[in-house]
């Protein structure tokens, strides 16, 4: 049961094959029997959900069913959720009840799907092992002394091990796609500005995007139908007119023309990888894509301009944990000064405190123009290398990682070697482009993810060209045996 | 040594919107606290700011109003610094591209002459709560009720060389956004707060000395002292070899002194960069044009149309135009009684009205007498029904006790008595009873004329009327 | 390109981080990170504009209604007794 699809759990639940409550106990089980050794989940929410699952199996006896009703799913606790722990993976909302719901939380309980809990992350998204978590380290479950990669790491790891059918992630330098690479499964990082940021706690506010992580892409085309939209409580949010990624799923893809950024594809990339992700193109050329070399040749600089924007903004997106209103208090403070640098500082874990103070470092006076003015500049040409590059190809594929997941803790003395993880995937955040990372076969046992990358909105094709490769390959329905 | 005085203002007004500038919460003064900071004000995780349309329209009525530019682009940037008042740990305001640049004020000086003060610039910014120090022991109180209401922060070139010629140049400021309709201008209740920028200079030098800024005045008259003190303070330290600290300093009311606040050095970093949550703010031509259209007459226009149409003097249209609430009251009143009766009117405010007001302290807002009323006693003078002197006296009845005159007149039997003939009688039996002074009278005292006036006027309990009088008692005594 | 002890200080006071003053491992750890993004000066990015947005959207606006009611109680329930009352959030006294 817990290896079908969303669509055929979905009809199996219309059908009353299984009642929602069943379904629900079924992954709630799970969970109780494997999370232990994963760790991928800060709060579970047994009670909240049998009561919706019940209300699911009303709605399907009154015909009031709607498109996900009754699919168990888990939120990574980035989300806030109205009336349940939101953490963010930090000591400094340990105590934080969220008093509102998320727009993607409303837009996904809209669609009837029922919480399973909420899932371990990188403290404040800002990670790419789930190492730096309050709750401690996630697993792989592929092999649990290394990392599930970060900073979606809980809903990667839970989605590979099966304890539930879909998660909630979020991506800014590629905590989406990253994980789902380390995990083996699919997840996808939207255009900026089509799903909501209102209610997903901030870290950088021009890269963040929410996204679905599932076992297939059309899991996650289905999950991101109900996910996207405008929101006019977000200002950055797009007022377009709404997509449908389900229906291109089949299209055929003979016309295809796939770029393969030859810097991506370097002397230093590792052949086993390489191999990898060259064999998954091939696939796609056996059903009549062609390929096309092109540059990205600003893409070396992502990673120097991501981690002075990404810094920056958080900087300023942390500065209200103060403890005033909510949030870590520490004990007897001396004055206001010693308050707030105590709440912040015992609140805050070290990699969080980095970027604060780099952040810091980076719009002060005298730096301004130099680090954060420059590397907006940056940016701006490495969109123009995608927008460029678009002009001749219709997606670009190349490796999501450099390798496959590593040893937990193997990467911990020097914060640049967790950085340089993200090579291939915070081009794309800086460009607000849309990226998917779906499995595409095994490098020592473990996972390796191939991304395809599309242009702006072009989501259902890139569902679409995921789709097409999942339906002649098997490397997305492989699942760890521990967890079988 | 000869100093030069040089100020320049920076004024914040607090728009009147409904709603703050990045929530939907309500803006009313006085609530209990924090019952008016949702979500968004109090920067929960995850709240995202959107822009209150009302607040744009006020700036771009304002920008308007000053013969300003309004910029087709502006950015919101994040101005960051920790105060526990501010709630994201960051103001949402506008620092490189404000909504507003350039603009002019003319302010009239006390010699009667009028001088342009330029603006250089106004944006939009969110407020912060407030902070109460001294209800709790070792602690501070924090309302949000205020954080997130819009503020419009106006900033004048530093072209103000006296005292004077800044409270001149608040008080138009203060009547104009008044004038608009866009600020309530109670300045008790921080609508409407000025920081003065105040350094002196040897007259004749070109550059600009090191300036205090001073923060926490309330009123016109403490923004006189405090500039006045401030002055005096920098010219005693620069004569004795002294160099003036840039900082802020807070002016004492009690006191009558301003004392550092904190050294603007510390504050100083506050790594403004654009805000990535908003989007930068498009203003078409044919937004300003609408908003143009619906700009409610200003202030110099009203004058000069009052004296035409009105047939004022500039001192009157003066008067008469000061605050919107005035002119609207004439002008209603006006509308009742009659244009022909428009300086009567004017006379009638300008006088009695004006001066009871200030008597009891009152606005023309709370004014006891309604434009109906006050109508009513302009057009009895008009018809004759009373004198100068006898409209007085029911204006004065009227102020204690609101009410239509013709009752007063009724019930105080004040009717101007015009008729010749009792006038004759009255007249009569005054000269039959002063044989002796009509004597003297007509051996040549001509003075005695205004003794014979008093006495009829006594006589009629004041309701004679006095042209009639004096036409008659002409006659009867030659 | 490295931090100082000292620089690293003031970037700590700027941002309310309690840090320990005897760790040299964050002094080394930021000037690794510092070494990392400097490589933004290995080009010249003189002829482009920043892009701060990745979409070119102009700010929209809400209509000036009052939407939100009096949620105090909502948000003030978690936090701990110390840390309010009447009403008002109590932070060790701010001194002027």
């Amino acid at each position: 049961m817990h290896n079908k699809s969303i669509t055929e759990l979905v009809n199996n639940l219309r059908n009353k094959q299984i009642s929602c409550v069943e379904l629900t106990k079924l992954f709630l089980e799970r969970i109780k029997k494997y999370d232990q050794k994963l760790n991928s989940l800060i709060t579970n929410t047994e009670a909240q959900a049998l009561t919706d699952a019940a209300l699911a199996d009303q709605a399907i006896a009154n015909g009031t069913a709607g498109l996900l009703t009754g699919l168990p799913i888990l939120h990574k606790d980035i989300f806030c959720t109205n009336g349940v722990k939101t953490s963010c993976g930090s000591r400094m909302l340990d105590n934080f009840i969220a008093p509102y719901d998320a727009t993607v939380v409303t837009k996904l309980k809209a669609a009837g799907t029922i919480m399973l809990g909420k899932t371990n992350m990188d403290e404040f998204a800002m990670g790419s092992s789930n190492e730096t978590s309050y709750y401690g380290t996630v697993a792989n479950p592929w092999n649990t002394e290394y990392v599930p990669g970060g900073s979606s790491g809980g809903s990667a790891a839970a989605i590979a091990a099966r304890l539930a059918p879909a998660a909630t992630g979020t991506d800014t330098g590629g905590s989406i796609r990253q994980p789902a690479a380390f995990c083996g499964i699919t997840g996808i990082k939207p255009t900026y500005g089509l799903v909501s940021r209102f209610g997903m706690i901030a870290y950088a506010s021009s890269l963040d995007q929410g996204g679905p992580m599932a076992v297939s892409a059309e899991d996650c085309a289905v999950m991101l139908q109900a996910m996207a939209g405008f929101d006019p409580k977000d200002s950055t949010s797009v007022d377009r007119e709404a997509a449908d990624y389900i229906k291109n799923l089949n299209d055929p893809i003979n016309k295809l023309v796939i770029g393969m950024p030859k810097e991506f594809f370097s002397a230093d990339l590792n052949p086993e990888i390489a191999k990898v992700v060259e064999s998954a193109i091939k696939e796609l050329e056996k059903l009549g894509a062609t390929v096309k070399s092109i540059s990205l040749p600003n893409s070396h600089l992502s990673i120097p301009a991501y981690y002075v924007i990404a810094p920056a903004e958080c900087s300023s997106n942390l500065a209200r944990y103060d403890g005033v209103r909510y949030g870590y208090r520490c004990e007897n403070p001396v004055d206001l000064n010693d308050f707030y640098c105590r709440n912040r500082g015992e609140g805050f874990g070290a990699e969080v405190k980095r970027r604060i103070m780099i952040g810091t470092y980076v719009l002060s006076s005298g730096y301004y123009d130099a680090y954060y003015v420059k590397a907006q500049k940056i940016r701006h040409l490495i969109a123009n290398d995608f927008i460029t590059a678009f002009k001749e190809v219709d997606v670009i594929m190349c490796p999501t990682t450099p390798e496959t997941a590593f040893k937990i803790g193997a990467k911990n003395k020097n914060p640049v070697d967790m950085y340089l993880n993200d090579i291939y995937t915070t081009g794309i955040n800086l460009a607000g482009l849309p990226g998917l990372s779906m499995p595409a076969g095994f490098v020592n046992k473990l996972p390796v993810g191939v991304q395809i990358i599309g242009n702006y909105f072009q989501e259902a094709k890139i569902l679409n060209v995921a789709h097409q490769f999942q339906k002649v390959t098997n490397w997305h329905k492989q699942s760890p045996q521990e967890f079988a | 040594m000869q100093w030069e005085t040089v100020i320049g203002l920076e004024v914040h007004v607090q728009l009147n919107t409904k709603s703050k500038i990045f929530s939907g919460a309500a803006t009313a003064y006085g609530a209990e606290p924090n019952t008016q900071a949702c979500a968004i004000d109090l920067g929960l995780p995850g709240v995202l700011p959107v822009l209150n349309e009302e607040a744009v329209r006020m700036a771009v009525k304002f920008g308007l109003a000053v013969n300003s530019n309004i910029a087709k682009r502006s950015v919101f940037d994040r101005k960051n610094y920790f105060y526990p008042d501010l709630p994201k740990g960051y103001q949402i305001s506008q620092f490189t591209h404000p909504i507003v640049i350039g603009g002019e004020l003319n302010i009239d000086l006390e010699d009667g002459t009028t001088k342009t003060i330029n603006i250089t610039r106004a944006h939009l910014e969110e407020d912060a709560g407030k902070s109460l120090h001294e209800a709790f022991k070792g602690q501070t109180g924090i309302d949000l009720n205020r954080a997130g209401i819009p503020l419009l922060e106006i900033v004048s070139e530093p072209e103000m060389r006296n005292a004077a010629e800044a409270v001149a140049y608040l008080k138009k400021l203060h009547a104009l956004v008044k004038y608009l309709g866009i600020c309530d201008g109670n300045m008790q209740e921080g609508s409407f707060r000025c920081d003065a920028n105040v350094s002196v200079r040897p007259l004749g030098q070109e550059k600009f000395g090191t300036r205090a800024e001073i923060k926490n005045v309330n009123s016109f008259k403490f923004v006189e002292k405090a500039i006045n003190f401030e002055v005096t303070r920098q010219i005693e330290i620069l004569e004795s070899g002294g160099t003036v600290i840039q900082e802020t300093r807070l002016y004492d009311s009690q006191k009558n002194d301003t004392r550092s606040m904190r050294s603007k050095e510390e504050a100083n970093d506050y790594r403004y960069f654009p805000d990535p949550d908003l989007e930068p703010l498009v203003i078409s031509a044919a937004f300003i044009e609408k908003i143009k259209q619906e700009l409610p007459e200003l202030p110099t226009a009203k004058h000069a149309r009052f004296m035409t149409q009105y047939n004022l003097s500039d001192y009157e249209a003066n008067i008469l135009t000061e605050t919107k609430a005035i002119a609207d009251f004439y002008e209603s009143t006006v509308k009742i009684a009659g244009m022909n009766n428009s300086k009567t009117t004017a006379n009638l405010m300008i006088g009695e009205l004006n001066a009871a007001l200030n008597k009891d302290a009152l606005e023309i807002e709370n004014c006891p007498i309604n434009v109906e009323q006050l109508a009513k006693l302009v057009q009895r003078v008009a018809d004759n029904t009373l004198s100068g002197k006898l409209a007085k006296t029911v204006f004065e009845f009227m102020w204690q006790q609101p009410q239509d005159p013709d009752l007063i007149i009724e019930q105080q039997g004040l009717k101007q008595v015009t008729d010749t003939s009792a006038i004759e009688k009255i007249i009569d039996t005054v000269i039959a009873n002063n044989q002796k002074q009509l004597a003297e009278y007509r051996a040549g005292k001509q003075q005695l004329f205004g003794f014979f006036v008093g006495q009829v006027m006594k006589a009629s309990q004041g309701k004679a009327n006095p042209d009639q009088v004096n036409k008659i008692l002409q006659g009867k005594l030659s | 390109m490295s931090f100082a002890q000292d620089d690293v200080k003031k970037l700590a006071y700027l941002a309310r981080l309690a840090i320990d003053p005897l760790a040299t491992s964050i002094v080394e750890d930021l000037s690794n990170i510092l070494q990392l993004i400097s490589k933004i000066n290995e080009i010249n990015a003189e002829n482009i504009a920043p892009m701060e947005h990745s979409q070119e959207v102009s700010q929209r606006c809400r209509s000036d209604i009052v939407t939100e009611q009096n949620v105090r109680d909502l948000m003030q329930a978690e936090i701990p007794e110390v840390a309010k009352a009447a009403g008002l959030y109590l932070v060790p006294k701010v001194v002027e």
